[in-house]
């Protein structure tokens, strides 16, 4: 055997067990993810129903109502989690002691280790309308509780604010890296132009950390959108379908209601819709980035 | 290549300023102190549910509804672990299987990873860029979107309720391989030319050359494995139903307290959450330079 021919024969060895799991457990899904919108389940035996699922999926005003749920969370979980982390990132890196730095990012990064099952069941306790924290520090300065979950007005922000105290450590730790890494040059020719402070910030840091920011935009946008933990323990879609998600209606469907095509279309629309979103992101940094 | 990124030494060279440059420091200084406030503080909030969850797991029942709640503890008590270990579920057992899964998970899934990983950087073969454009495009996906496909699949292959379905699937990691990949790609091929010389097979190369020099990499990968695998919920949810496979994370869900609260089950459900997030805290301690690293990796290189 040639050496071309045995390179080739020991990469097919190397790369085959990760292919074979590769396609049975991530490739096969994603297109079954497609195909199964039209199929229905009966019996562990799959019928063709054609745009049957489709069709009730898109006259369902649950389906619809989930659509702007999750958009409305994404939007804002998104934007607060992109400009919030970079803020405190932007802080640690005005530290000089490089153990500092790394200190804040551990500091920041912790609260992401646990996982959400113990985080939501703590919030729940936190938010508690007669003996929660924040209706507590609430009546101290003379507010009126808010029944925060129970509320259709106040469930998903207060989700929202939920994820925001423990998500934000992974983009914290990439600008710091990504704000470490900018050019100094910049900013000694920045200094002789006068700009100081916020003015740095604004005109240099940030153009210059577009990449990043874009990538965590993105990466914070795709967990976003498969919000699940915490509506399955602290709504469970309610008060009133309020927090009903993508991802747990398609939950719901598939292991509560047994409707497995049915569950199968709604998550093929979570599928579409994060590709949409992320095309949406991408086209929306070019032009910002190319003005 | 995997420098550590250098600090520029933008407090050098501070421009000459002849009016106004007392006033323009002060303002700096003061602006610095409360965005260090406001730093602070953020720091205080993110981690006070965590402090707020350990605190309560040591409270008695009826110490949690009390008015003023208290800031700290007066009276400790291991009441509600014991409640939680001495309960008729195998608690101990579901944190068993969370420690094997993850453990397995962690380390075939590495071997695996970095075996491919290895193949995409280092070896010619047909069809490579292909695959590999595959795998990545995967990494844009919403993993949710394949669980009932993947639920399915391992329905119709007989694996529900069994330590496979919780093992296999999180082996083929996407963003493992692309990691590794990037990371081989960067060492000095005269190094397994040299050593080929001298003899070595093929998988020597891999073993004692190429995975020793990716250790960084590795240990970055192996603690997020570790620390995602034992947080996964949706997927044990979804397929394991029998009460002695369980991990820690389904588990609980059954404990009282979890799902619905009673008046004094926040104790018990917050010593539950206590035991669910040790482990990944104790990982995380022991590993947090890799992790910040791996994190960087990633996204400054992509």
């Amino acid at each position: 055997m040639n050496y071309a021919k045995r390179e080739e024969m020991w990469g097919y060895i190397f790369v085959t067990p990760f292919l074979v799991l590769f396609l049975v457990f991530v490739l096969v899904p994603t297109v079954m993810s497609v195909v199964m919108a039209a199929l229905e389940w009966y019996d562990r035996k799959p019928v063709w129903v054609g745009l049957d699922n489709i069709d009730h999926v898109l006259n369902d005003k649950r389906f619809w109502q989930s659509v702007r749920n999750t958009l409305s969370y994404v939007g804002m979980f998104t934007f607060a989690a992109v400009a919030l982390a970079l803020a405190v990132a932007i802080r640690i890196t005005k530290f000089r002691s490089q153990g500092m730095r790394q200190g804040l990012q551990s500091a920041f990064y912790l609260p992401s280790v646990v996982s959400l099952v113990a985080v939501a069941v703590v919030w729940r306790y936190i938010f508690n309308n007669q003996f929660g924290l924040i209706n507590y520090l609430l009546s101290v300065v003379g507010i009126d509780p808010v029944n925060w979950l129970g509320n259709p007005q106040t469930a998903l922000p207060s989700l929202v604010l939920m994820d925001l105290i423990t998500g934000l450590g992974v983009g914290i730790i990439i600008f710091v890296a990504a704000v470490l890494g900018l050019p100094s040059e910049l900013f000694d020719a920045a200094h002789i132009d006068g700009a100081t402070g916020w003015l740095e910030t604004i005109y240099i840091t940030i153009p210059l950390l577009t990449p990043s920011i874009l990538y965590v935009a993105v990466t914070t946008m795709i967990v976003a959108m498969q919000l699940f933990v915490s509506v399955f323990f602290l709504t469970k879609g309610g008060p009133v379908g309020s927090t009903l998600t993508l991802a747990f209606l398609t939950y719901r469907y598939a292991f509560v209601f047994l409707k497995v095509g049915y569950a199968s279309a709604v998550g093929l629309a979570l599928l579409l819709l994060t590709l949409a979103l992320a095309v949406v992101l991408f086209r929306w940094f070019r032009s910002v980035v190319e003005y | 290549m995997l420098k550590q990124p250098t600090v520029p030494e933008r407090n050098i060279s501070r421009p000459i300023r002849t009016e106004g440059r007392s006033w323009r420091r002060l303002r700096e200084k003061i602006g610095g102190n409360i965005t260090l406030l406001l730093l602070l503080f953020w720091a205080l909030v993110s981690w006070f549910p965590l402090y707020w969850m350990v605190l309560t797991s040591f409270k008695k029942g009826q110490q949690a509804q009390a008015l003023p709640p208290g800031l700290w503890l007066k009276e400790p008590t291991l009441e509600s672990y014991q409640q939680v270990l001495s309960s008729t579920f195998p608690v101990l057992r579901w944190l068993a299987n969370s420690l094997f899964v993850s453990v397995t998970v962690t380390v075939l899934g590495l071997l695996l990873c970095a075996a491919a990983g290895y193949a995409f950087a280092r070896k010619r073969f047909r069809g490579r860029d292909i695959i590999f454009w595959m795998v990545l495009s995967t990494m844009m996906l919403p993993g949710f979107s394949r669980l009932i496909p993947a639920f399915m699949l391992t329905l119709l292959l007989n694996l529900h309720d069994t330590y496979w379905v919780m093992i296999l699937p999180g082996l083929a990691s996407p963003y493992a391989v692309f990691l590794i990949r990037q990371f081989m790609l960067t060492l000095p091929s005269e190094l397994f030319d040299q050593a080929r010389i001298d003899g070595a097979g093929e998988i020597r190369l891999w073993w004692q050359i190429a995975l020793p020099l990716t250790k960084p990499a590795l240990a970055a990968l192996g603690t997020f494995t570790f620390v995602a695998t034992w947080n996964d919920f949706v997927w044990p949810l979804a397929v394991i139903n029998d009460l002695k496979l369980m991990p820690i994370q389904v588990g609980v869900t059954l404990l009282r307290g979890m799902e619905r609260t009673g008046r004094n089950d926040y104790p018990i459900a917050m010593a539950s959450g206590v035991l669910m997030a040790v482990p990944p805290v104790i990982i995380f301690f022991l590993f947090q330079q890799y992790f910040i690293r791996g994190l960087t990796i990633g996204a400054l290189k992509g």
